[in-house]
């Protein structure tokens, strides 16, 4: 079923656009200290928040689009700031009323060692808390600076909201698409079913719709006597008619931030390094090592279609399988696009079973690149006379560059947080012994030290000893910073922005 | 000889005010195994890695209602190689102070007649499924060392490019004469399902045994058997009641018993991080609902089905299509009127429910619809019936396993080599 127009201006616009004509990003980090001032901001900005509505229309068939977005996702501790009463955060999931930082979660999503959020820069133990997240992008640095200008002017008007020192964060959509490791990033993106008419169900990214299940799972409500003035819709839930409930999840989600700090140079190197160990130090073996480990070539060519070598013409396409290859010859199981989105070769299950158990953990990802690269993603895709020079001489240079990586789903807990400890982080994923993802894991002792292992024919993953196995990987990721958000509806800001104290 | 490890299920009662005692003992010992430091002494001690015959222990202590407020029982559940007598008398072998645990529990007189002491408390499953009938705990880990010297022997040396592409023979293709050896392996052990059925009937009635079985499978179609039987039958998943999720808005409220007697056996927000379900490669599950009394006759035979299935059907490694399941078994207890379920399975809780969810909806509907507190929609209201697992999970104080790092998948791939 298609959303209604009325449903799409409600709904938040970062979750059905990856915003691609915008290529500029900021990232503003917010503190509510002040219970009157928290409302009027959050009532000032709910104006101005991009929303799914379609774009109008010109002449000649060209869409008008905006020439900026802001969308904004508020944490457990923002939604206290702002009044919500413990007898309505408790009907938030306990991993978001938990947040990202707690034990629990840490031991779920492996943030451990140097990824421990007691290192964290942004919304760490150790920093300040966040409390809501201010995303904005604008199609050039210009607007993004006015853009940026005057929502300070705005935090500047209401009194004890402020912008968390020194935390803003950039982010940019590189014209060659690539991350700083010199992949094709943001390919294979899940469709919303009740946007584009196919693809997932719209539950499982947009609270108050059918999910995978076919089940519209549990939302945040409000009892009715803190909405005096009738802002939310009343909850449709039955089991729940008794109660006299507004339903403030409608046409919301949940978004993930995590600022992914990536050393670039340890990457390549590593690559060089087991390439020489096999004998070779062409260019060309190189970067076939780093794709089996990504899953894709660096054009973003999917394995999966083109085995031996870097197909661009191949870079968009999102319509293959892996189930013809349970191996793992062509894509290796444990790679990191295999592993994070298995398709129809979930082992051991059939494919149709796959895809559909597949279908209930996708992710929309909304990331953005900081940092300037290290080096020109081009010399990848040429495999060139260039990449001879740069891969294996590759230095740090000691700036600091990654992706800050933002997910919207509908379920932190099943979506989000499984595909990194069920998928991702999980050493035996599809009959492996000792592989986790080999990009975005940090092994941190012994025991749970990582290979990457690339079946070759004859010799498959699993137990036998012909597969190629890598030195232990070592880290190549870090977290720096990271919030669970909720990004709430038009209306459900609306709501925040002027709800009645209630002590 | 039948090489299948069994599973023995002991439930005795504990002396009243002995409870909180052996609690903290039990606990000592599974904080050893957990790799937790715990301090030395003369603390009773249970060396299960000097076993060689045990796959999977758990000790947990439940609530015990029927015999009076405040009372619990213990629960021992293993799987083991060999006769009953020689596992018990490793069991004692590698227990430090037997009395010091054991002792806590009504009837217990001793060591020396720990044999008859347990064999009186010991429970039959009414369903039991085992992964690898033909593997034993030693067999299994030895395969694991095989494979883990195979890769240290890798690790330690640079291969050449030959090295890699001709590391392994080609696996023969099987002859006629294997192919038809295995047939009839597999015909001979699924014939006794003709016995099991009459059984079955006899015991538990035509209607319990038809409807509970088409119950099974009433989401089953991905099998062609089962799509046929189930269009000749028009043997459907009824309609849902609601679209919407029957979970009580408060995520973190207790769960309330429905019925005097639905033990709750703590509070599951408060259990989850001890235990240790995605520490390891294993993780285990154990419930503890009520049954409607009405109904048992029928969950009687639903399970009397799936013990059928799982003996004389099952292929190795997989049930109806799950691949993450050791160990699993059913046991109605208290005269039919509580369903205890015990496994030991691979990877998240969360994935392990999911894959459950997809793979056998109606099953987990036939199996614990008519415990109470199972939601209307039954399994498809997933945030509930996930809820209503939690709340009737109870924790065990002691978890060992013999492979803790080997899924069920490793093990296929093991055995290959």
């Amino acid at each position: 079923m298609r959303l209604t127009d009325e449903a799409l201006a409600d709904i938040q616009g970062v979750i059905t656009s990856g915003y691609r004509h915008l290529p500029q990003a900021a990232y503003l980090f917010v503190r509510m200290t002040d219970l009157t001032g928290a409302r009027r901001w959050l009532s000032r900005i709910s104006a101005s928040i991009t929303t799914s509505r379609r774009w109008p229309v010109e002449r000649a068939s060209a869409n008008v689009k905006p020439q900026s977005a802001i969308n904004v996702g508020i944490t457990a501790a923002g939604l206290r700031a702002c009044g919500l009463p413990s007898r309505v955060l408790c009907t938030f999931p306990s991993e978001f009323q938990d947040g990202i930082t707690s034990p629990e979660r840490s031991r779920i999503l492996g943030d451990t060692g140097e990824s421990a959020p007691e290192r964290w820069e942004i919304g760490g133990l150790r920093s300040d808390p966040v409390h809501a997240l201010l995303l904005l992008f604008a199609s050039d640095e210009t607007n993004l600076n006015a853009l940026c200008a005057a929502q300070r002017a705005i935090l500047e008007l209401c009194d004890g909201v402020v912008e968390l020192r020194d935390s803003m964060q950039r982010g940019y959509r590189p014209e060659t698409e690539s991350e700083p490791f010199g992949f094709h990033d943001g390919l294979a993106q899940p469709r919303i079913r009740g946007v584009d008419g196919r693809g997932v169900a719209t539950g499982e990214f947009i609270l108050g719709y059918e999910n995978h299940y076919g089940l519209i799972p549990p939302t945040p409500v409000v009892p009715r006597d803190l909405d005096p003035s009738e802002i939310l819709p009343p909850l449709s839930n039955p089991y729940h008619s008794m109660e006299s409930l507004a339903d403030l999840g409608k046409n919301g989600s949940y978004l993930v931030y995590r600022k992914l700090q990536q050393d670039v140079a340890g990457f390549w190197q590593f690559m060089a390094r087991e390439a020489a160990r096999g004998g070779r130090t062409d260019p060309t073996t190189i970067i076939w090592l780093a794709s089996k480990c990504v899953g894709r070539w660096p054009s973003g060519a999917p394995l999966a279609l083109a085995p031996d070598r870097d197909a661009p013409d191949l870079s968009e396409r999102d319509d293959f399988f892996y189930s013809d290859d349970p191996d793992g010859l062509r894509c290796p199981v444990g790679a990191h696009v295999r592993r994070t989105n298995p398709r129809d070769a979930l082992k051991p299950y059939p494919p149709r079973q796959s895809l559909s158990m597949t279908d209930a953990h996708r992710l929309i990802r909304r990331g953005r690149v900081f940092g300037p690269p290290l080096f020109d993603p081009g010399v990848l895709r040429r495999a060139s006379i260039d990449a001879r020079e740069t891969l294996p001489e590759m230095r740090d240079d000691g700036q600091a560059r990654g992706v800050h990586f933002f997910c919207v789903n509908a379920s932190l807990k099943s979506q989000f947080e499984f595909v990194q400890q069920t998928w991702a982080n999980n050493p035996r994923f599809g009959g492996l012994n000792d592989n986790m993802d080999p990009l975005t894991s940090s092994p941190c002792d012994e025991k749970t030290a990582s290979r990457m292992t690339i079946a070759r024919r004859g010799a498959p993953a699993g137990a036998g000893a012909g597969a190629l196995r890598t030195q232990v990987l070592p880290r190549f990721v870090t977290v720096k910073a990271g919030a669970y958000l909720f990004l709430p509806s038009l209306t459900a800001l609306r709501f925040l922005g002027r709800a009645a104290a209630d002590t | 000889m039948d090489k299948t490890p069994r599973c023995l299920t002991v439930l005795t009662p504990i002396l009243p005010g002995k409870d909180a005692a052996l609690r903290a003992r039990l606990r000592a010992i599974g904080d050893d195994i957990n790799g937790k430091k715990v301090s030395a002494g003369t603390r009773p001690d249970i060396a299960f890695v000097r076993s060689r015959r045990i796959h999977f222990a758990r000790f947990a202590i439940l609530n015990d209602p029927d015999r009076g407020p405040g009372r619990t029982r213990l629960l021992f559940a293993s799987v083991y190689d060999g006769p009953l007598d020689e596992h018990l008398d490793e069991l004692v072998a590698i227990t430090s102070d037997v009395d010091a645990i054991w002792g806590a529990c009504e009837g217990y007189t001793g060591v020396n007649r720990f044999q008859s002491f347990i064999q009186a408390h010991a429970c039959d499953a009414n369903a039991y499924y085992v992964a690898f009938r033909d593997e034993s705990a030693s067999s299994i880990t030895s395969a694991i060392d095989a494979r883990r010297r195979r890769h240290a022997l890798q690790d330690s040396h640079t291969p050449s490019r030959d090295e890699r592409t001709n590391a392994r023979a080609a696996i023969d293709s099987p002859s006629l004469f294997r192919s038809l050896v295995a047939a009839t392996r597999r015909v001979v052990r699924a014939a006794p399902v003709v016995t099991d059925v009459v059984r079955a009937v006899v015991q538990n009635g035509f209607g319990n045994v038809y409807h509970g079985t088409l119950r099974i499978t009433a989401s089953l179609d991905r099998y062609r058997v089962f799509r046929v039987l189930n269009w000749i039958t028009r043997n459907r998943t009824p309609p849902r009641k609601s679209a919407f999720s029957s979970v009580p808005i408060d995520q973190r409220s207790a769960f309330a018993p429905l019925v005097t007697g639905d033990e709750i056996p703590a509070e599951w927000t408060a259990i989850a991080p001890e235990f240790r379900e995605d520490a390891v490669a294993q993780n285990q599950l154990t419930l503890l609902t009520v049954v409607d009394p009405a109904s048992v006759g029928r969950v009687r035979a639903v399970l009397a089905a799936i013990d059928s299935y799982a003996r004389r059907l099952s292929p190795p490694g997989s049930l109806i299509g799950i691949s993450t399941i050791h160990f699993v078994r059913w046991l109605l207890i208290d005269r039919g009127r509580r369903l205890l379920f015990i496994s030991d399975y691979d990877g998240s809780w969360e994935s392990y429910i999911d894959e459950f969810a997809e793979m056998i909806l109606s099953g987990l509907d036939a199996i614990w619809e008519t415990s109470y507190g199972m939601p209307p929609d039954g399994a498809r209201d997933f945030p509930a019936f996930k809820r209503f697992l939690r709340s009737h999970q109870v924790p065990s104080d002691i978890f060992f396993a013999a492979y803790p790092d080997a899924t069920v998948l490793n093990i296929i791939s093991d055995r290959a080599h």
